[in-house]
């Protein structure tokens, strides 16, 4: 056995037993003491905290032993007036009594009883409140005793209460809010109003901005950015003739193909590209080829459609621009052909006084010859060829520039009758007129409208090699809203030339009246094209329908004279030459001034000739003053290096007011040839002229 | 020679004494101090028919106490009696013990206490310092002049199943109030008048001979010798004399003073044992071993017995150092004489084959460590051989 732990054991032992063990203490209470106390404050913390109030009460007497301080608040009693109190006079006289019958009837079991029962505590200052009471009775040291929770339950009966007026005010409030709702419908009902309003008033821009796409001429439509077509305008829909339906969807390359040099270009591409690079295509002069293989000249245009700057598809233009390049072409045809009537007009003035020589002595001749000679039937063929020279040389110089109609206040129906008549003089056609309504005068260069009657008699026989009926008709027309194109509004005579031939081709109608085009082998393709010239320098206009097999109508428009310009024309009063008298001719051309001459001697005149103006004037001063003047003098218009007659008739007219002169050019696009009177001149005579034809002039 | 105990750590706990005549009839006073609205009231059937509980009943309804009466308790209380008591205790929510008996009726009423306020079982306290929570209030009124529990710290209680007194010693034990009143003497017979007294007298010279005596627990110890040396034999004589009975009830508590606070030795470690072993009167087991002991110890406080011999009447300054233990021990059985006791260990049924045993359980005790010689096992046996 250890010594040394044996002695310490024993030691420590001792030390216990003769109290010097540190758990040697005497007995003391304090410690548990303080213990209890700070467990029973913490515990009467907690009961004075609770918000219930209780009361314990001795069973025998009803006086409260202990009240939690909850209790003091309820009742408003202080702690010491409660503890000499029997808890039965602290409730009202109802309650008092309920109290004393459960408790009588508690079969001291331990469990609660009265749980929850509602009673009323009568507080220090005589007020009521409403408790709900649970008892319990208990045991401690020999003695009973009730633990009576109280809780104060004014508040939920309050909130009952509340929530009873409440209910009511709610509905109070739900009957008010019934009128607030009728009201707010009311308003509600305009503001459904105002938006339908600017629903319609919307629908209206909306309708507006439609109506304006599908006035647009050009085809409008747009696609989402995959180039399926969204919308189409009205254009579009005729030039794509293609409707948009519900349920069915198409790409534009689906149904319009574009080529340019024979190469096709996807539309689907372009769509993408503007898409791509946000910005706007635009080709030019490319070739559509639309349903039925329809092919159009088109510009089209492409422009991305930018939403709140996000691009939510395209919008495609295309403009149909067929008719602009036709006119195009048509511009640069006229151009073309008015340099040739520049070129025309620049050769005409010789051209026509070589002619005028050339017939004046073909005419001689065949005066001079035997009536049957052979070479009498030659001559008058070698005069018919000089005519359509003339006539050729006629219509170059209507496309020049300038060659303003000579116009006159005219009657037509004799006009057309004489030139009908002439030109289907020795055919198998039948000529029919119709002047039913006695159309009214026109104002027209006779020579140019007779040239236009002739071309389209010409035309109609031709296009009846077997024969059949040329109808022709007059009749006077308004041009008004229905305006035809190239028409401005007024009166007109509408003149119309049907034939039953053949027909034209659909195809080639568009281009009757283009130069050099022509259907015929024998054709030189300037015909209508003249003839269309004419017209528009007449303000008129020439029109054709026909039907393949049914035969073919031109519709001619000629603008019907004013009253004004009809009297005008009725001003020159001049007395016809009864017989063969003096005459002074001039032009610079010696062998017209040697043919004519020698053909109006030969009918009885006595005439002097004159190589100029200066001649021509001093010639008709040395006979005025031999106190003979002329009858009649005949002048050029035009001497090259000299003066003309234009100068030479001022001259003489200062000499003699009353001179009878004529004026002959081959140059008619001059505008003394159109309104000879305004210079001087009484009467025109064109060149190329048989000798007849200025007898005829003279003598009428 | 110098007494080196004073220079050494001592301490004396002691409870609220009321001496004299009529002390006893404070019991109602001093259960509503402690606010013991219901005390439990210890006693033992002896103390009933003699009368004296029956007074203190009196007294307790007077004061408006109530009490449950625990009477259940035979000498040397048991361990099963202090769970009883405990149970009763509990049941009938005690606030406080009032334990009216000899040692038996206030070690039982020491343990209820702690039991019921521990809630162990009370052989879990056995040794020192075991008791945690304080027992409730305790208030005894003795009625023995001898074991002195109503100022001690200690309380012996027998196992039956091991058959042994279990020691519990602890400060805790010491009583609050001590009510200690001659009256209750009267009754008391010749033989527990002898057996206690002779009990008080081996505690006050176990104590005044122990290693941890003070100066305080000598006056004690000196008193209680002085007084039962002179008025013993009278009281023996004239058992209603008052007078001699106040004497007698006076030594035991100084006896009881002493031996609290300086513990005993030898003498009460081989008496526990034997009578927890034999279950004989602790009195005159005491008495019997005091003779053996003294011839055993006295080498280790030959002046402290010197002293005690003189208080036996002896002139120790005429006697020689070698003869003085002798001289004492000579005393002493001549005092046992002189109030009619007498025997030897053989007498009450021990036999030597027993001796072993005993002198283990005497070893273990912790009684032993306060005595003045530290004996082997071998010492004890030869002291047991001795008392035979």
């Amino acid at each position: 056995m250890n010594q040394h732990s044996d002695n310490q054991d024993d030691k420590n032992l001792r030390d216990g037993i003769i109290g010097l063990g540190s758990l040697s203490h005497q007995k003391s209470y304090y410690p548990e003491l303080k213990q209890k106390i700070a467990d029973l404050e913490r515990f009467r913390t907690l009961l004075d905290e609770t918000a219930d109030a209780i009361f314990l009460v001795c069973v025998s007497s009803g006086i409260c032993i202990d009240v939690n301080r909850a209790a003091t608040t309820l009742t408003g009693y202080t702690t010491e007036v409660l503890l000499r109190k029997d808890i039965r006079y602290l409730l009202t006289s109802d309650s008092r009594d309920y109290f004393v019958e459960i408790t009588h009837s508690n079969n001291k079991t331990g469990a609660p009883f009265a749980i929850r029962s509602e009673v009323s505590i009568l507080t220090a200052d005589n007020q009521e409140i409403p408790v709900e009471i649970t008892v319990r009775e208990v045991t401690l040291t020999d003695e009973s005793y009730y633990v009576v929770v109280a809780r104060d339950i004014s508040d939920r009966k309050k909130t009952e209460s509340e929530l009873e007026q409440y209910r009511l005010h709610l509905e109070e409030m739900v009957a008010e809010r019934n009128e607030e709702l009728i009201v707010a419908n009311q308003e509600l009902l305009y503001e459904v109003r105002s938006r339908i309003k600017a629903e319609e008033n919307l629908e209206e821009e909306k309708e507006r901005l439609e109506i304006t796409l599908k006035s647009i001429g050009d085809a409008v439509i747009t696609t989402d950015i995959l180039g399926t077509i969204t919308y189409v305008n009205n254009a579009a829909e005729k030039m794509l003739g293609y409707r948009i339906f519900t349920g069915e969807t198409k790409k534009l390359s689906e149904i319009l193909m574009i080529s340019r040099d024979d190469k096709e270009i996807e539309p689907g591409n372009l769509i993408h590209q503007a898409i791509a690079s946000g910005r706007t295509i635009i080709i030019d002069d490319v070739i559509g080829i639309f349903r039925h293989s329809i092919k159009k000249i088109i510009a089209i245009i492409i422009s991305p459609i930018v939403q709140s700057s996000r691009i939510s598809g395209a919008v495609i233009v295309i403009r149909d621009i067929t008719e602009r390049i036709r006119l195009t072409e048509e511009i640069q045809k006229h151009e073309r052909l008015e340099s040739l009537g520049v070129l025309a007009g620049g050769i005409a003035h010789d051209f026509n006084n070589i002619l005028t020589a050339i017939l004046a002595n073909i005419s001689l001749s065949i005066e001079l010859l035997e009536e049957d000679a052979p070479a009498a039937e030659r001559m008058r063929e070698a005069e018919r060829a000089t005519f359509r020279a003339k006539g050729l040389t006629q219509q170059l110089l209507t496309f020049s520039k300038g060659g303003a109609p000579i116009r006159e206040c005219s009657q037509i129906e004799n006009l057309i009758k004489e030139t009908a008549g002439f030109a289907a003089s020795g055919s198998n056609v039948q000529l029919m007129y119709d002047f039913s309504d006695s159309p009214a005068l026109v104002d027209i260069d006779k020579g140019q409208i007779s040239q236009v009657i002739q071309n389209l008699v010409l035309n109609a026989q031709q296009a009846m090699p077997d024969g059949g009926r040329i109808i022709i008709t007059a009749h006077n027309a308004v041009v008004g809203m229905d305006h035809i194109q190239g028409l401005s509004l007024g009166k007109y005579v509408r003149i119309t030339v049907t034939d039953e031939g053949q027909g034209i081709p659909h195809n080639a109608i568009p281009h009757i009246f283009e130069p050099y085009f022509s259907t015929k082998e024998t054709g030189n393709g300037l015909g209508l094209t003249s003839s269309m010239f004419i017209l528009k320098k007449h303000q008129g206009t020439i029109e054709v329908t026909s039907e393949p097999g049914m035969g073919t109508t031109f519709i001619l428009w000629l603008p019907a004279c004013k009253e004004s310009d009809h009297v005008a024309s009725e001003t020159v009063d001049i007395k016809p030459i009864e017989r063969a008298g003096y005459a002074l001719l001039m032009d610079d051309e010696e062998s017209i001034l040697t043919v004519v001459s020698t053909l109006l001697k030969r009918s009885g005149w006595e005439v002097t000739c004159a190589h100029n103006g200066d001649e021509a004037v001093r010639a008709y001063a040395d006979a005025m003053k031999e106190g003979r003047p002329y009858d009649v003098v005949i002048m050029d218009l035009v001497i090259p290096g000299g003066m003309g007659g234009k100068e030479a008739i001022r001259a003489i007219k200062d000499i003699d007011p009353d001179v009878f002169a004529i004026v002959s050019s081959g140059y008619s696009n001059d505008p003394v040839m159109a309104d000879p009177t305004q210079y001087g001149f009484s009467r025109v005579l064109p060149k190329p002229y048989k000798i007849k034809d200025l007898l005829a002039i003279i003598h009428h | 020679m110098a007494d080196s105990s004073v220079f050494e750590l001592r301490k004396f706990v002691a409870p609220e004494i009321v001496y004299g005549e009529g002390a006893r009839l404070l019991a109602g006073r001093y259960c509503s101090i402690f606010q013991m609205k219901k005390v439990l009231l210890v006693t033992d059937p002896g103390i009933i028919d003699a009368g004296i509980t029956g007074d203190i009943v009196n007294v307790l309804k007077e004061t408006n106490i109530s009490y449950s009466i625990f009477s259940d308790i035979q000498p040397n209380p048991r361990a099963e009696s202090v769970m009883k008591g405990a149970e009763l205790y509990e049941k009938n929510h005690c606030t406080g013990i009032l334990a009216v008996g000899g040692g038996s009726a206030i070690d039982c009423a020491k343990g209820i206490g702690i039991v019921s306020s521990n809630r162990r079982h009370i052989l879990e306290f056995e040794g020192v310092d075991k008791v945690l929570i304080p027992a409730p209030p305790l208030i005894c009124i003795p009625t023995t002049s001898g074991s002195s529990a109503d100022v001690s710290q200690f309380a012996i209680i027998s196992d039956r199943e091991r058959k042994v007194k279990v020691a519990i010693i602890s400060k805790a034990l010491v009583p609050d109030v001590a009510l200690i009143d001659p009256v209750t003497l009267l009754t008391l017979s010749h033989e527990l008048t002898q057996n206690t007294v002779l009990d008080a007298l081996t505690h006050a010279i176990e104590a005044y001979v122990s290693n941890a005596h003070s100066s305080i627990t000598d006056i004690h110890a000196q008193e209680a010798i002085r007084l039962i040396v002179k008025y013993l034999p009278y009281a023996i004589l004239e058992p209603m004399n008052l007078t001699y009975r106040t004497y007698t009830m006076l030594a035991s508590m100084h006896a009881g003073l002493a031996f609290s606070n300086a513990s005993l030795g030898a003498v009460h470690a081989m008496a526990h044992s034997l009578g927890g072993f034999l279950d004989l009167p602790h009195g005159m087991c005491n008495a019997l071993l005091l003779p053996a002991v003294i011839r055993y110890n006295y080498s280790g406080a030959p002046e402290r017995y010197d002293m005690i011999a003189s208080l036996f009447g002896s002139s120790i300054s005429d006697i020689s150092p070698e003869n003085r233990m002798d001289v004492l021990i000579q005393k002493i059985v001549e005092f046992y004489n002189q109030i009619g006791f007498s025997g030897c260990l053989s007498d009450i049924g021990v036999n030597s084959s027993q001796i072993a045993q005993l002198t283990q359980k005497a070893m273990n005790d912790a009684c032993m460590v306060t005595n003045p010689r530290k004996p082997e096992i071998g010492d004890i046996k030869a002291i047991y051989e001795s008392a035979l």
